[in-house]
């Protein structure tokens, strides 16, 4: 009797801890899908508010009282390269009297981090370029104490229906933009998204996400 | 059934305590494993919820693409039109509708401080919602130019609704 309630119990016990143990990455694994959608989500809108550079210069230097470096900005503010985005943007706000306004805005989208202890995430930067300067910057994923996040780029100035020539750098204004973005778990011990592998299996635990985007 | 305790080396008393001990483990690993489940699965249904909302998003900027080549043409007055696009099946939970407006008046107050108005700015209205009604519905305002005064439609606004 006691044998095969041992039996049983060990059977059941197994069960449910194969179980755990099989739900625990499920979820860490659309974790991490969701936490790379989202920054993709983040990402693409920054880049939908994309508006030429040049039509933001005309504004900002007619605008009083603006630094010589914004003005600067605001007319070459575009950079296409390998780890960094940086874009002419305009942003929805809302005046200091409640009124709904558009702002000029230089989003740079890169990576802080992953050197050393630090924990590496990708993040959007905003600068305004309107008047006031102000600078925010916020992480591009949402849960950065649970994963880490980078971010990579890749531009084709020219794209055809046979497919597209890739670049890391492009000094021109592409046609197409390519992001990677990597998420991994946000322990001491996974440096970056090649180390996030299972020890015991040797599997990779990070999730890539890759897509492209058009550049209006 | 003492004797059977006393042979498997159980006394009755401890051997109650393993029963409660493993059935408690049990249910605290079997309790884990069921968040863990309901935790994937809440994730999962949030994932997709974030895929369609990005289809809708590409359902937007297809149809900002179009734009230009609806506007009224130079010289002839624009009026406000809504236009409908695409219209889904209402069957098909991945279907949507489309429409646009245009001819709405774009005045300096809109678009400033960052924009100057041009002459021939308007705005259109690109609404994109679920063929079959349910779900949040993505409504994106462009800023575009009747008389190609600017080179692609400018997104100045979006919203969920």
């Amino acid at each position: 009797m006691t044998a095969v309630s041992t039996l049983l119990f060990g059977l059941v016990l197994g069960a449910f801890l194969s179980t755990n143990r099989e739900a625990n990455e499920a979820s860490l694994s659309q974790g991490m899908r969701q936490e790379a959608l989202l920054a993709a989500q983040r990402l693409e809108k920054a880049i939908r508010f994309r508006v030429p550079a040049g039509v933001i210069a005309t504004a900002v230097s007619a605008a009083p009282g603006l630094p010589a470096a914004d003005v600067r900005i605001a007319r070459e503010p575009e950079k296409f390269s390998a780890d960094e985005l940086v874009l002419a943007t305009v942003q929805p706000a809302e005046s200091e009297e409640g009124k709904a306004e558009l702002r000029a805005v230089a989003t740079s989208i890169k990576n802080l981090g992953g050197v050393g202890d630090v924990a590496s995430h990708a993040y959007i930067q905003t600068r305004d370029l309107s008047g006031s300067s102000a600078i925010s910057r916020r992480d591009l994923a949402a849960h950065s104490d649970r994963y880490q996040t980078s971010v990579s780029f890749r531009y084709a100035t020219q794209a055809t229906v046979e497919g597209a020539n890739w670049t890391g750098n492009s000094n021109e204004v592409p046609v197409l933009v390519e992001y990677t973005i990597r998420v991994w778990p946000n322990r001491p011990q996974f440096r970056n998204f090649d180390d996030a592998r299972d020890p015991a299996t040797g599997r990779r635990l990070g999730f890539e996400y890759i897509s492209a985007v058009r550049i209006p | 059934m003492n004797v059977a305790r006393k042979q498997a080396g159980l006394p009755g008393r401890r051997g109650g305590f393993v029963l409660v001990a493993a059935l408690g483990a049990l249910a605290v690993i079997m309790t884990a494993a069921f968040m863990a489940a309901g935790s994937s699965q809440m994730t999962f249904s949030m994932t997709v919820e974030r895929q369609r909302d990005r289809r809708a998003a590409d359902h937007v900027q297809s149809a900002a693409s179009i734009l230009p080549r609806m506007l009224a043409a130079p010289g002839v007055a624009s009026s406000v039109r809504t236009v409908m696009l695409l219209q889904g099946d209402s069957a098909d939970p991945a279907s949507v509708t489309l429409s646009a407006t245009l001819g709405l008046p774009a005045d300096g107050a809109t678009l400033a401080p960052a924009l100057q108005p041009l002459e021939g700015d308007e705005l259109a209205v690109v609404e994109v919602r679920r063929a079959d009604g349910a779900g949040p519905a993505r409504k994106s305002t462009f800023l575009v130019n009747s008389r190609g005064l600017r080179s692609s439609p400018i997104l100045v606004r979006e919203e969920r609704l």
